[in-house]
């Protein structure tokens, strides 16, 4: 048995609707994806976000449009990222030539304190925070703090809400206010389509603009499957609900074998153990989690919320190895 | 095949069961009367029984009750080290580790508590790697596997492949103090422990650009070097991080004194409160580079006493430069002060910025 728990992805296909005019979509491979369907789907991300239309910038996957935005702001400004922070953004802010400065995130609510930087962000800033945070798991931001940094005309902010339909808070909204202000997400998450790569930014005016020129293709079952994926959108509550119900069982049974599990407002739990090499023994029983040595220290894991019955199998497992 | 040293302290753990803090000196005697079961057997063969790969090794035992009477019944290939008394001493453990040194062992394996890891540093130094069995009474210095078992597991892991290295602190716990209640500690050495990163897993977050250990004080070294100013006076501190500046500046420095350097020069060597006062009358601007103690992160108080209140007052909590390896920030949640002053303590609590590399710092909390 091999159970992927360390990629934060749903544990099931979209429903069969999704899948079969995806498949049909394969027809027109030979075609470049058509700009109409493109623009029904941001049409339809408009709808779900409550953004303009011209606010939302798409690409293949957010991780690229991560990329991007640090390769694009950061040029002049210092970088401010939390830590632990996902590590596609701790990873990108070094390869470039700007000072990085890291705030730790404080065990065990993992909060961000903004009074720790607050004389530092009125240098020219590119700051970059995922709420809710990954690993942790924890929302680091409140609305008080993003409205406080982004009154500093010198920073362009971007957040990262990869998991913003588990956690129901966004600042999206204060894009309009705010023309620092970028936010994105991704589709690979809640809705289930990790292997189309769908990410968009929502943002104002300044930051559209330095988007002009990159012109990223998206592939034409992606489009396809988001499409759909916005049209039938009950499935991904269903996962939501599920996850929330499976989160507070799991958090409740680890709790007996000793282990932490940290509040989450995503679709993994972080985890506290003190199992020597955790990681690499729960990978010989077939369980693949996010191993955190490395990151947050020995004995930390992350572990995305599977199937019941896989859920189960890992539960069984770390009672084996404990 | 590898060649391993073992070296067991057969008295370390006596003290703790009977209340004595330790067995330095002659207190392991006092240990015996009072009923002390040795600890160490237990230990030892947890190790070697744990140790999958059995045939890859060849042991380089210290005699009898130090190494060799817990390998001769089992399977492994052997060799015994030098002589021991009936008593055994800190000498012996030091004279034997000389001796496999000598030997070229790739590993040596030792059984004890921070007295053990001090004799071991004191003969090998950072030559060789060290796999530290906790067996002590007192293990504050951060260089011990998390229990036999796990060391086991570092040592398969180093007989199959080449494992990076860090350089973990050994404190000098004052056993009289601590056994009074007062923990007083100091900075003794470093030993060279295989970080040992546990296995990760394919997929996208885990892709983390990697740099060891010695890369990252070299990157600090060049941020510190970058920001020098002509005409101020620079306090290092102990440590190997500390010590990556002036090894760039081509300066030769205490691993564990406070050194200073002044214009790119060394202008005092080793120096306690005078010497640092003096340097301080002479100079008008000064600053203090310092690393915090892994696994507790202490940055004043431990391990550099010679900064005393009085010199914190002169200098001031904004001229403190705290430099520390990505890695030892990892296993720390907070930076701790403990001058014996209050206000100055008190003064400290809040955030810093620590450089973790060059043009990389990261903010911690400080605490009393």
């Amino acid at each position: 048995m091999l159970i992927r728990l360390d990629r934060n992805e749903m544990p099931r296909s979209p429903p069969k609707e999704i899948i079969e005019v995806v498949k049909l979509s394969l027809n027109k491979i030979h075609r470049y994806t058509p700009q109409y369907e493109v623009d029904i789907l941001v049409n339809l991300l408009s709808d779900y976000t409550k953004a303009p239309q011209d606010s939302i910038i798409l690409s293949s996957g957010s991780d690229i449009l991560i990329k991007e935005f640090i390769y694009l702001f950061s040029r002049g400004r210092q970088i401010v990222i939390a830590d632990p922070t996902f590590i596609l953004i701790s990873n990108t802010a070094p390869k470039t030539s700007s000072p990085i400065l890291k705030v730790r995130l404080k065990e065990p609510e993992f909060k961000f304190y903004l009074e720790s930087i607050i004389d530092e962000i009125k240098k020219p800033t590119l700051m970059i925070l995922d709420n809710p945070n990954n690993p942790t798991g924890s929302l680091i931001l409140n609305e008080k703090d993003v409205k406080m940094i982004l009154e500093n005309e010198k920073i362009i902010f971007l957040i990262d809400e990869a998991y913003f339909e588990f956690s129901n808070i966004t600042y999206s909204h204060m894009i309009k206010d705010y023309p620092n202000l970028a936010i994105v997400r991704t589709l690979s998450k809640s809705f289930g389509l990790a292997g189309s790569g769908i990410g968009y930014i929502i943002a104002g005016e300044i930051i559209q603009q330095k988007f002009l020129g990159l012109n990223i293709m998206l592939p034409y079952p992606s489009v396809i499957a988001g499409i759909n994926a916005l049209k039938n959108q009950d499935y991904m509550l269903n996962y939501i609900n599920e996850v929330a119900q499976e989160k507070y069982r799991i958090t409740k049974y680890v709790s007996k074998l000793g282990i932490i599990a940290f509040p989450s407002s995503t679709n993994f739990l972080l985890m506290k153990t003190n199992i020597y090499n955790i990681g690499k023994k729960l990978e010989e029983q077939g369980v693949f989690v996010l191993d955190l040595s490395s990151q947050i220290g020995p004995g930390y894991i992350r572990v995305s919320i599977g199937t019941k019955a896989e859920n189960d199998y890992f539960l069984k497992t770390m009672e084996r190895i404990k | 095949m590898k060649k391993i040293g073992l070296i067991v302290n057969p008295i370390a753990g006596m003290g703790g069961s009977v209340g004595l803090k330790g067995t330095d000196g002659n207190v392991y005697k006092k240990a015996m009367k009072m009923g002390a079961i040795p600890v160490i057997p237990i230990r030892v063969n947890q190790l070697l029984s744990n140790i999958k790969n059995k045939k890859d090794i060849l042991f380089f035992v210290a005699p009898e009750k130090m190494g060799e009477n817990y390998v001769k019944t089992r399977v492994f290939k052997y060799e015994v080290i030098g002589n021991i008394g009936e008593d055994t001493s800190a000498e012996d453990t030091k004279r034997i580790a000389k001796l496999m040194i000598e030997r070229e062992i790739d590993l040596l394996v030792f059984c004890g508590g921070d007295g053990t890891a001090r004799d071991i540093f004191d003969a090998i130094g950072l030559e060789k790697p060290v796999v530290a069995i906790p067996s002590g009474v007192k293990m504050f210095s951060s260089v011990f596997a998390l229990n036999p078992i796990a060391a086991a597991e570092i040592i398969d892991k180093f007989l199959k492949e080449p494992l990076e290295t860090l350089d973990q602190e050994i404190l000098d716990i004052n056993e009289e103090s601590f056994r009074k209640g007062v923990l007083d500690s100091r900075l003794y050495g470093y030993l060279k422990v295989p970080k040992v990163q546990n296995l990760i897993q394919p997929g996208k977050d885990s892709s983390k650009v990697g740099i060891t250990s010695e890369e990252n004080k070299f990157e600090i070294a060049q941020h510190i070097i970058k920001d020098m100013e002509n005409d101020t006076l620079y306090l290092l501190g102990p440590g190997t991080t500390v010590r990556a500046i002036s090894d760039q500046l081509k300066i030769s420095k205490t691993l564990l004194g406070i050194d200073a350097i002044y214009n790119n020069e060394l202008v005092g060597r080793d120096l306690n409160e005078r010497g640092i006062l003096e340097l301080l009358n002479k100079f008008k601007k000064a600053e203090i580079i310092l690393t915090p103690i892994g696994g507790q992160g202490f940055i004043l108080g431990r391990g550099n006493k010679q900064f005393t209140p009085k010199i914190l007052k002169i200098i001031g909590k904004k001229n403190i430069r705290i430099i520390a390896t990505e890695e030892k920030m990892k296993g720390l949640k907070c930076l701790r002060v403990d001058t014996g002053d209050i206000e100055i303590d008190n003064n400290f609590k809040g955030f810093i910025k620590v450089i973790i590399g060059y043009k990389q710092e990261l903010v911690m909390e400080i605490k009393a």
